[in-house]
């Protein structure tokens, strides 16, 4: 793997705007690809951990979110700066995943689990997770089976609420919908994810296994 | 007294973090007083937890990953020849709609003239014999009994 030399006028601290601008310019190829590689790297986790969610193993993740990064370069010209850059990218990323996963007609995707996960510390994630590191883990492995079964509509919506902790706002421009229209998919998926839970992991919910006994 | 909807999308809110400060402050001191609400947040919490749990096992991109990017964005055209390329499918597709409309427009004039599409358009206003006779024995009865009607009542 050969490595990237960072160009001297391209400081890591620029603002996307100013990124996009370099990237497009196309009078300097080598400053223009050099800020192309700083918006990868500044928003390279954020579609990896995104992207992992609908994909098999971590090959599958690495072609996919290459894939979104090609695309994003291909229609770089296209961004017009109405919305912010990462909302843009989400959006990408988030219709890539889907022509993947119809592309494939996966019925049941699994969660990218091998050596090579990288498990950052949360600390809203801390606050809610149990203490016991191997329920955690469990719990963890149920969500994704369950989160992989919600119609595409409804796993998108609570991947991005959930996981990557996306505003009502950022979401509706994700999703190019109004905000409304965020609240009551975001309530009907967790009500589905619920229901789902309930059914299948009754244990897990306090109270579901006694409301189904008594019934 | 069962939660009602509104009620339901405003708890949601709530635990999402998106009601303003005083919109917070407004729901926490309902959540106190309102228990049917209050259990409601607390049936929640099982759900949090479970994908809290599952946010914390996310992989994160693998070294070299923006170069070989990059290495991938070489063997891609220009950014001169991909604008044009976008420009050129944009007008493509609009080619595309333009003559989608003229086709349906040709065949559903082509329908009308072949008569597979009836219109009425120009079609002379007849009836039938037994029709118009239909109609004008009904209209001589009616015509009788209003006769009749306002006779009987210049007798009286």
């Amino acid at each position: 793997m050969f490595a990237l030399k960072r160009h001297p006028e391209t400081p890591a601290d620029r603002p996307d705007q100013e990124l996009i601008a370099l990237a497009l310019d196309g009078s300097d190829a080598v400053g223009s690809e050099a800020a192309f590689v700083q918006l990868v790297e500044r928003y390279q986790d954020r579609v990896f951990r995104l992207v992992s969610r609908y994909t098999r193993d971590h090959s599958e993740c690495e072609d996919l979110a290459q894939e979104v990064f090609l695309r994003v370069f291909r229609k770089l010209h296209t961004f017009q700066g109405e919305s912010q850059f990462f909302t843009w990218l989400y959006r990408i990323a988030v219709n890539a995943a889907n022509d993947l996963v119809s592309k494939v007609s996966r019925r049941r995707l699994r969660l990218v689990e091998d050596e090579f996960l990288d498990v950052p510390g949360d600390e809203r994630a801390t606050q809610y997770a149990p203490d016991a590191p191997l329920e955690r883990a469990e719990l963890a492995r149920v969500t994704q089976e369950l989160v992989n079964e919600l119609p595409e509509k409804f796993r998108t919506v609570i991947l991005l609420r959930e996981y990557e902790d996306l505003s009502y706002t950022e979401m509706a421009e994700v999703l190019g919908c109004r905000i409304g229209t965020v609240e009551s998919r975001l309530f009907r998926a967790r009500q589905r994810f619920r229901a789902l839970l309930e059914e299948r992991y009754p244990d897990l919910v306090p109270g579901a296994a006694c409301e189904r006994g008594g019934k | 007294m069962t939660l009602t909807h509104a009620d339901q999308l405003q708890l949601q809110r709530y635990l999402d973090g998106e009601l303003s400060a005083v919109g917070a402050a407004a729901f926490a001191a309902r959540l106190q007083a309102e228990p049917e609400l209050a259990a409601a947040a607390a049936a929640a919490t099982p759900l949090r937890e479970a994908f809290a749990s599952a946010r914390r096992t996310a992989p994160a991109a693998p070294r070299g990953f923006a170069a070989s990017v990059a290495a991938a964005t070489r063997q891609l055209p220009s950014r001169l020849a991909l604008e044009n390329l976008d420009a050129a499918a944009g007008i493509r597709r609009m080619c595309q709609r333009v003559l989608l409309a003229a086709a349906v427009v040709l065949v559903a004039s082509l329908a009308v003239r072949a008569g597979w599409i009836a219109t009425g358009f120009g079609a002379p206003l007849q009836a039938s014999p037994d029709e118009v006779a239909r109609e004008l024995q009904e209209l001589d009865s009616k015509i009788r009994k209003e006769t009749t009607l306002g006779t009987g009542n210049e007798r009286r």
